[in-house]
């Protein structure tokens, strides 16, 4: 699998220079970016165009459910208006935040010493890898047993979610680093403090942020389906509620707001990543 | 020689003792009354929960159900995510057109659209396989679409130079070249498919593994429904270790190749 990794790492600015498509027109880079902007706005106004207009034409058949843009656009407004959106994006906030400070707390540490340590690893990688690849949020229900309705429940649904990218990605890190910088290191006198403070650590701090930036994407799934299952706050709680209605106009926008906020500290982090990555690519 | 054999065996046996020490813990905490066993169950109980249900055939029953749903589901999700990450790897415009798309769809919560889904599709497994459609479709076309993009340029510039046209440098360069990409987005997409089978059931099914953890859940049968959680961890490790073996197997052919 590491192999697979070294092979398929691209070079720098290889994707932008030669396309693997049909041979490419002579076209300039300028061009290029401004078609990268221009095109997925097109598409979304089309896609936005056609979906207004389909809800429109009452069609019946399953295209009465799909609700339309205009319609998810007033239910938004009707719910920051009538001050029932913010206190739900409050408590989910709270709750994926508290979840996921847990995890990098605990995770980065776990996952460090994991690959620090080979006994440590050997002893711990065996469950954590079954919990790994397992479907976590399975738990929702045991988890709702243990500790009843509420924001306890959520928090630790995000926490097992989100915790494993983090603990596999810092151990990959420590493991992957190179080997030949550890060698000069020791060479020039490291000891074991200075070997993980200098040399170690900074080495796995790329692969720790691409954890991080996964687990949010867990953390985020595992706090809307937490309260969806069973809460009586949250924007999953209110997802449910209008679900119960079928009131899909409110049920989408819902979904499409946390997806924002989702692709948007997605976006974020994949640019503090890239400066660790053109770093790391010289080494 | 017995350094190789240790240096093998140690990892299988640490992971051994690891697990021993986590199911004995697991019985003692409850033997010894720390915590209360109707809440936790025991390995013991679990065991005997298992004898139940498998002489009586309600697990398979289940079981049934839900790798019907997930097989659907992910036969659909690679059909979907190894086409549309062909095509978006493939051409340029189409992957800055439809891009949004794609990361939103995968960072969007879309299981909180299943009442939609159960207003199109009615309850049962129709809905959860939409449910683990749009979980797994995003995970195997990105990966597909990252394949096609990052083929070596060395590789096509030659197969340009010998003159391959279109089709044959898709066909002999390009498709082999991003398999093991596609591959492990098919490892990322078992895995969510499975999560969206469960989830699904939990909302929507009449039946399956993920319906019964949460129908045990409500009887507060604890026992039962540790069962079910097992059973389905068991089930994404078993169909993970599966596609790694796969996965392998088609990496160790390039490893020979370039070798």
């Amino acid at each position: 699998m590491t192999s697979l990794v070294t092979l398929r790492r691209p070079s720098v600015g290889r994707r932008t220079e030669s396309g693997t498509g049909p041979p490419p027109a002579a076209r300039s880079a300028d061009r290029r970016n401004r078609r990268r902007w221009a095109l997925p706005l097109l598409t979304l106004a089309i896609f936005l165009a056609v979906w207004e207009i389909l809800s429109r034409l009452g069609l019946g058949g399953f295209v009465q459910y799909i609700s339309s843009p205009s319609g998810s656009a007033s239910a938004l407004w009707t719910m920051i208006e009538n001050g029932e959106l913010w206190p739900s994006v409050r408590v989910s906030v709270v709750a994926f935040v508290v979840g996921f400070a847990i995890s990098v707390g605990i995770g980065i540490p776990l996952g460090l010493a994991m690959g620090w340590n080979r006994t440590v690893r050997e002893f711990l990688e065996p469950p954590l890898m079954a919990f790994y690849v397992m479907p976590r949020l399975a738990l929702l229900p045991v988890v709702v047993v243990w500790l009843g309705i509420g924001t306890a429940s959520t928090i630790v649904i995000v926490v097992v979610d989100a915790i494993f990218p983090v603990i596999i990605n810092s151990m990959a890190g420590i493991r992957n680093a190179d080997a030949k910088l550890v060698q000069v290191a020791r060479s020039f006198g490291a000891g074991r403090r200075d070997l993980f403070r200098k040399v170690l650590f900074p080495a796995s701090v790329p692969a720790i942020i691409t954890g991080v930036r996964l687990a949010i994407a867990r953390g985020i799934l595992g706090v809307i389906v937490a309260q969806l299952y069973v809460s009586t706050v949250g924007i999953g709680h209110l997802i449910a509620v209008y679900g119960q209605t079928y009131q899909t106009d409110y049920i989408v926008v819902l979904v499409l707001l946390v997806g924002l906020f989702g692709y948007a500290v997605n976006l974020a982090l994949q640019r503090v990543e890239k400066r660790f990555e053109t770093w790391r690519g010289t080494a | 020689m017995s350094a190789l054999r240790r240096t093998s065996l140690r990892p299988l046996l640490f992971g051994t003792i690891s697990f021993a020490v986590l199911l004995l813990a697991w019985q003692l905490i409850v033997d010894l009354g720390l915590v209360d066993g109707f809440l936790v169950g025991s390995p013991t109980k679990v065991a005997d929960a298992l004898v139940d249900q498998v002489s009586s055939g309600v697990l398979f029953e289940h079981m049934k159900v839900s790798a019907y749903e997930l097989a659907i589901g992910f036969g659909i999700a690679t059909l979907l995510g190894v086409v549309g990450g062909v095509i978006m790897g493939w051409y340029d415009a189409i992957n800055d057109a439809f891009d949004p798309f794609v990361w939103l769809g995968y960072a969007s919560p879309l299981v909180a659209l299943y009442p939609v889904f159960l207003l199109i599709f009615g309850l049962g497994a129709p809905t959860v396989i939409a449910i683990a459609v749009l979980l797994a479709v995003f995970p195997i076309l990105i990966n597909t679409r990252s394949g096609v993009r990052e083929v070596d340029p060395k590789l096509i510039q030659a197969a340009r130079s010998f003159g391959a046209s279109d089709g044959q440098l898709f066909r002999k360069v390009v498709l082999p070249a991003s398999m093991p990409m596609v591959m492990a987005g098919l490892r990322l997409g078992i895995g969510r498919a499975l999560v969206g089978v469960v989830v699904g059931e939990f909302f929507v099914g009449d039946r399956g593994l993920g319906y019964s953890v949460a129908y045990y859940a409500g009887l507060l049968r604890t026992t039962d429904m540790i069962l079910q959680v097992v059973v389905i961890g068991a089930i994404g490790v078993l169909l993970t270790q599966l596609l790694s073996m796969l996965e392998r197997r088609i990496d160790s052919w390039r490893v020979e190749v370039s070798t």
